[in-house]
């Protein structure tokens, strides 16, 4: 009798909940829908780290974000449309990441998102931005595996239809750099090191199988804990092979002191890495002897590209507080992106929620002349164009030495 | 072989910088049987401490002659990081359960870990280090000069209470100056320092009238005084310090790893023997345990501390009754583990060229093994222990070959022989001269 009770009540409750919950979203939905008026809003989710060590880069990708909608909003790009940025933070963490993409899959306004900065972020914001069809591009992910499923180096097969990306992958990294050693660098003998994880495992490994097929010879391998700081062991392990470089897969806080110990152990040859080291601080670890030392990072210097000269005096003009950092300018290429498929998909749309489909499709059709250089995106959702730069330290700074695009052979 | 002779050196390195931290393990053990899970940070705030002196005086500077300054700094922070331990955490355990101490040594292991990390990137906040140091100066002043017993086991609060509440009087004061201007002309220092002496002796006064029902020694005005006027200078002269010193450098994160001073002669070009590559701090690692063991045996064998020391060590009840101050005698314990910890940080900050503020809780949790190996409480064994593993490890990374093999391994080697010296000869190589109950 007394169970029944319970059960009795708590349906009611749920019900009335639910009841209650429906017509809430009914009146905002209506609500909505009618102050609009004529022009309906979409709004555009910015997932990035804002707050924390990593606050800088995720502030730029915010502003550029800001300024490529308010210069859609003035140009009325999207008749009858008018866009929103919507930033959400994610603190560089998954778990925020995750609750900030829940609550803008929730919003029936949100069309895309721009995001994230990490490539581990980026693993659980996807799957929940992908079953509300909710495109996401971001300006900033490496990881293969967003794009090309877990084994993307053997049978690559894109996990969510609505992931897209404005930057090149660490799997045209590794063979970029085997390249440049290769064959600008006339380098046959190469040992490599890397910290186990993800993102240096993956650089050295798609470094080393380009660096074989060009015909070079990968004389020591080695690994290092990415806590340690004597990297003697492997430094000895290396030398009696001579290599002419060392390739390190991982980022700089180890990157720089191996540098520097390699030097005074006498393995008097340069390290090259990827973007995990191309950072003014691997250059005040590394010390003096770091001179000629390589690195290799995604896209041109932005500074240096006609294309961008434009985006970065815009950007001064908005008077944003703080600076498009390293990913502004793929950020501005990520939310035009977005905007350009929002061109297609939202003409003829009687809502958001109708037209996020149609945005995903478009979105695979998008050509046009960014910052970072042509966007268009391939299969898989990674963009088509692959340049790189290679930096070389000369003066106590990362001095540029190539930007070239990357071609498959 | 050059193969051979090279993991030989490297082992060496190793093992010195080892035995130089697991000395001070087994030093503290011998006298007290307490297990210093801090002397890690001990270790870590000697390198923080070489750095400081370095980033003070000597920014930019590559000559050799630096790095006796900097090896004293790094013993000033080291040392007086574990007599500060010592008193604070450890002496007022001394009579309780074996668990307690080590406890507190972990927690203070934590708690300096955290202590750098915050500190050293803004060194604003050491003007409350600055304080508390300045009230305890005044304290210790005052209760010199008073004459009275204030460690009276029950009402140690109420006795302390005047001398106490003079020293805050006059450090309040000086902050409320502070809030108002942070100017340093006399005028301000003379006011500042003055008015503190006058009005902590009144706060003083004051705290002393409360407390006087619970107190058993009453305290005389004049030491009253004198521990607010020194409390006062103190926290003028740190002030002055903290102005002319701390806050004309630009210190670095202490979040990430932070650049070690790259010094002429003792870092860079390595020296070739034969195959054999011999990097100059390595030669100042090896060095530096040399000297220091000479002086050990030296100071325990020839002087009349190192001898209490071995008393203390084999029946601290029976070292008290003939006259030895045992209190004294843990305390140059303490600091003379932190002596060589401090070298041991210079020498891995020179060979590694960075520091940061986790190093000391591998390197301690190493130095202990060695310790352990050697047998804990027998100094040579320190030595032979620290040597050994540092050479096991070079050697297990060279010659394990195949999946086990290889730099990564080199971390579960070492605690490997640990578990083993644990099971088959739990007293160490050496076995526990120096203690005979371990």
């Amino acid at each position: 009798m007394h169970q029944r009770s319970v059960v009795r009540v708590g349906a009611t409750l749920i019900v009335a909940s639910l009841a209650l919950t429906a017509c809430g979203s009914r009146s905002g939905n209506s609500s909505g829908g009618s102050s609009g008026g004529s022009t309906k809003t979409a709004k555009i989710g910015v997932i990035a780290p804002l707050s924390g060590d990593l606050s800088a880069l995720g502030l730029g990708i915010q502003h550029s974000v800001e300024l490529a909608v308010k210069q859609a909003n003035d140009s009325n790009a999207i008749p009858g449309w008018k866009l929103e940025v919507v930033p959400k933070d994610d603190e560089a963490k998954p778990d925020p990441g995750k609750n900030a993409a829940t609550a803008l899959s929730s919003d029936k306004d949100v069309i895309g998102v721009v995001g994230t900065l990490n490539t581990s972020v980026s693993q659980q914001v996807q799957p929940v931005l992908a079953s509300a069809k909710i495109v996401q591009v971001s300006p900033a992910n490496t990881g293969p595996g967003l794009t090309q499923g877990a084994n993307w180096q053997t049978s690559p097969k894109r996990p969510y239809p609505t992931y897209f990306r404005t930057c090149t992958t660490d799997a045209v990294q590794g063979p970029f750099a085997a390249r440049y050693l290769y064959e600008t660098a006339k380098i046959t003998k190469v040992a490599t090191i890397h910290d186990k994880k993800a993102y240096g495992q993956g650089l050295v490994g798609t470094f080393t199988e380009e660096f074989k097929k060009l015909g070079g010879t990968i004389v020591a391998a080695q690994t290092i804990n990415p806590d340690d700081s004597n990297y003697q062991a492997a430094l000895t392990a290396i030398k009696p092979s001579n290599p002419q470089a060392i390739y390190y897969g991982g980022e700089y806080p180890q990157a720089g002191p191996l540098s520097q110990q390699a030097k005074a152990a006498g393995l008097n040859v340069p390290l090259m890495g990827g973007d995990g080291i191309y950072d003014p601080k691997y250059i005040t670890l590394a010390g003096k002897t770091s001179g000629n030392d390589l690195a290799t990072s995604v896209g041109a210097p932005v500074d240096s590209l006609d294309s961008a000269k434009k985006f970065v005096s815009d950007y001064n003009a908005a008077g944003f507080k703080e600076p498009y950092a390293a990913y502004g300018g793929y950020s501005y290429d990520a939310a035009n992106a977005i905007i350009d498929a929002l061109k297609v998909s939202l003409k003829d749309a009687k809502d958001v929620e109708s037209a996020r489909q149609a945005t995903v499709d478009a979105m695979s059709k998008v050509a046009f002349d960014g910052v970072t250089g042509k966007v268009a995106f391939d299969q898989y959702g990674d963009t088509t164009s692959k340049v790189l730069t290679v930096y070389k330290v000369a003066g106590g700074k990362w001095a540029t030495v190539e930007t070239k695009a990357f071609e498959a052979k | 072989m050059d193969q051979f002779f090279q993991q030989l050196v490297n082992g060496l390195t190793l093992g010195s910088l080892y035995a130089l931290i697991a000395v001070g393990y087994t030093v503290v053990y011998g006298i007290v049987q307490l297990i210093n899970f801090a002397h890690g940070e001990v270790f870590m705030i000697g390198a923080f401490g070489a750095l400081t002196t370095y980033l003070l005086f000597f920014n930019g500077q590559t000559s050799v002659w630096i790095l006796p300054v900097m090896i004293v700094g790094a013993m000033i922070a080291s040392v007086s990081t574990a007599v500060l331990m010592e008193r604070i955490a450890y002496r007022p355990l001394r009579n309780a359960p074996r668990l307690a101490p080590l406890i507190t040594a972990i927690g203070i292991s934590v708690f300096l870990q955290e202590f750098v990390r915050l500190f050293y990137e803004r060194p604003a906040w050491t003007v409350v280090v600055f304080a508390g140091l300045a009230i305890a100066a005044g304290y210790a002043v005052g209760s010199r000069q008073s004459g009275a017993n204030l460690d009276n086991p029950v009402t140690k609060w109420y006795d302390r209470a005047p001398l106490l509440g003079g020293a805050a009087g006059a450090v309040a004061l000086w902050i409320v100056v502070l809030l108002i201007s942070t100017d340093v002309s006399a005028v301000y220092v003379v006011a500042a320092v003055v008015g503190g002496a006058v009005v902590g002796t009144l706060v003083g006064m004051a705290a002393g009238q409360a407390a006087k029902p619970h107190a058993r020694v009453s305290i005389n005005v004049r030491s009253v005084a004198v521990s607010a006027a020194v409390a006062a200078v103190a926290a003028e002269l740190g002030w002055v310090l903290f102005k002319e010193l701390i806050n004309k450098v630009a210190w670095p994160s202490a979040k990430a790893r932070i650049p070690f001073p790259q010094l002429d002669g003792v870092t860079g070009k390595a020296l070739q023997v034969g195959g054999v590559t011999i990097q100059r701090s390595a030669i100042f690692t090896v060095a530096a345990l040399v000297v220091c063991a000479v002086l050990l045996w030296f100071f325990i064998n020839r002087t009349r501390l190192g001898r209490g020391m071995q008393a203390v060590s084999q029946d601290p009840d029976t070292a008290r009754l003939m006259g030895i101050n045992v209190d004294r005698i843990i305390v140059v314990a303490f600091a003379l583990g932190a002596v060589l910890a401090a070298i041991a940080g210079v020498s891995q900050g020179l060979q590694n060229n960075n520091i940061d503020f986790r190093m000391g809780f591998l390197a301690g949790l190493k130095a202990f093994t060695a310790a352990v190996l050697g047998g804990i409480g027998n100094v040579y064994g320190a030595v032979v222990g620290g040597l050994v593993l540092g050479v096991v490890e070079a050697m297990a990374t060279q010659y394990i070959p195949g999946q086990f093999g290889g730099s990564t391994w080199k971390d579960v080697w070492a605690f490997v022989i640990l578990i083993l010296v644990l099971v088959f000869r739990p007293q160490g190589l050496l076995g526990a001269r120096v203690v005979d109950r371990a």
